[in-house]
């Protein structure tokens, strides 16, 4: 359980189990250390935080992780228990994870001036475009939208969620960050403008529920909802990481090629993996690694590869654009109005707006669009393995 | 039972209902067909996922993967 000495620990400790060894790994932290865990599949509603409080022990079920208070004799416990066969697999201090926005934007707050537009805006030249996405439909599959967000009034904005027992309405904050990157407003009443595609149709689809996890059917059910509306764009946020050499899902290509020969193009997250500082790179996530679904890099203020953006690592999954993913300022859920946060997930619909902003001007869907959106890429000079065609450009 | 979705091959998406109706018989519960992308999702208990391999017109059966939002996009 080696650790390097530099990283902040919280004082409580991950346990990983072995696949499917939920239950059996519950009653083993039990009898080896004395500690209860509460699951989370188990209260649906209550937030992780809420339900830490009434044991000494949450259960991550959908990860197979448990996050426990424990004692020193009982983390040594755990190690001897991981160190034999059973369904306690690793121990780890639980470390504190800072947002990338604090650590890496911090120093270059005057390197751009964002009193009239955020950098994202101007990073790919939207302020400089004529197009502004007008007639174009855009589907953001992600945790909704706050509806009652007064940057989108007035806008086309049509809802439907795939997760069961959630409303559209965004508990979490990720989706209405996105929809404001993609299609939110230049002019805001309060600056700076942070949309690109701000005159675009948005149809914001829930795949992911308010704790910002969801399921295969979810959203496939979403990118069809998407083809049938005439969207041009899908802009997907998400991801599942993968290890490196894992096959592409057949049923993720086939249902990719399927849209684009419908004329919707699918953009989606290449993942937050990587940590660079540490010399380790990770390959692109599931279902970016399809090869016709485009996966988006994040780069930071200055231009470099932001230091959690997945790569291509293999031959299966690449990186094919880069956008602006460090310290983006967007729409979030009120009373907040607005956040800065720092993903993947926030490279991505800078890419779906200006997708939408070549779709209007170009009349190009699909492969063509794809086409467009790629060659007029702004060449970096980083490895196409981190930045595939490089920074994605308005028209 | 296991969440799955289950793809199908171009010549039989005119035919879809049957081979839908063919997946049924093999065990699956379906939750959606998906006719714009020639997917249908469902579930099924564990050891009968191999059955729908052989429904003609399958052309992949995969177990649904729980997809999420990774830091540093999670807020605090």
């Amino acid at each position: 359980m080696a650790q390097p000495t530099d990283v902040e620990t919280t004082g409580r400790y991950l346990v990983l189990l072995e696949e499917d060894s939920v239950a059996a790994g519950m009653s083993a932290i039990n009898r080896v250390a004395g500690i209860r865990t509460v699951s989370t599949a188990d209260a649906a509603g209550a937030s992780a935080s809420d339900q830490f409080g009434a044991a000494n022990g949450l259960m991550l079920h959908e990860l197979g992780v448990a996050v426990v208070d424990a004692g020193p004799e009982q983390v040594s416990r755990l190690n001897r228990a991981a160190a034999e066969p059973g369904p306690i697999s690793v121990v780890e201090p639980e470390r504190v994870v800072h947002a990338i926005a604090v650590e890496a934007s911090a120093p270059e707050a005057a390197a751009v001036d964002e009193s009239t537009f955020t950098w994202g805006v101007q990073a790919v030249s939207a302020n400089l475009s004529n197009a502004t996405g007008a007639g174009i439909r855009v589907a953001v599959l992600d945790t909704g939208v706050d509806k009652t967000h007064p940057d989108l009034a007035g806008r086309t904005l049509v809802t439907s969620s795939f997760v069961n027992g959630e409303d559209v309405q965004d508990g979490h904050g990720h989706g209405t960050h996105c929809i404001g990157t993609s299609c939110g407003p230049r002019t805001p009443q309060t600056l700076p403008g942070y949309g690109i595609a701000h005159q675009a149709e948005i149809y914001a689809g829930k795949v992911l529920g308010n704790r910002g996890s969801g399921d295969d059917g979810g959203i496939l059910a979403g990118i069809s909802w998407a083809i049938t509306n005439g969207c041009a764009v899908v802009s997907m946020s998400l991801g599942a990481d993968v290890a490196p050499g894992t096959a592409y899902s057949q049923v993720y290509e086939q249902a990719a090629q399927r849209a684009m020969s419908r004329g919707t193009l699918i953009i989606a997250a290449a993942g937050n993996a990587s940590d660079r500082h540490n010399g380790r790179i990770a390959p692109v996530g599931h279902p970016a690694n399809c090869p016709s679904v485009m996966a988006v890099a994040a780069i930071d203020v200055r231009g470099g590869i932001a230091p959690f953006s997945s790569g291509t690592v293999d031959t299966i999954g690449q990186v094919d654009l880069a956008a602006p993913g460090v310290d983006v300022h967007s729409s979030w859920p009120m009373p907040t109005r607005y956040r800065r946060i720092s993903g993947t997930s926030m490279a991505t619909p800078h890419v779906s707006g200006v997708a939408a902003l070549i779709a209007q001007q170009t009349g190009a869907r699909g492969w063509e669009l794809w086409a467009w959106l790629v060659q007029s890429a702004h060449r970096l000079p980083l490895p196409s393995t981190d930045v595939g065609a490089g920074l994605v450009q308005a028209p | 039972m296991d969440k799955v979705v289950v793809s199908v091959v171009d010549d039989k998406l005119d035919v879809l209902p049957k081979v839908v109706a063919d997946l049924r018989r093999a065990g699956l519960v379906v939750d959606e067909v998906l006719e714009p992308l020639g997917v249908v999702t469902g579930s099924i208990e564990p050891d009968a996922i191999w059955s729908l391999e052989t429904v003609p017109g399958v052309s992949g059966v995969e177990r649904q993967r729980t997809v999420r939002l990774s830091p540093p996009t999670s807020p605090s």
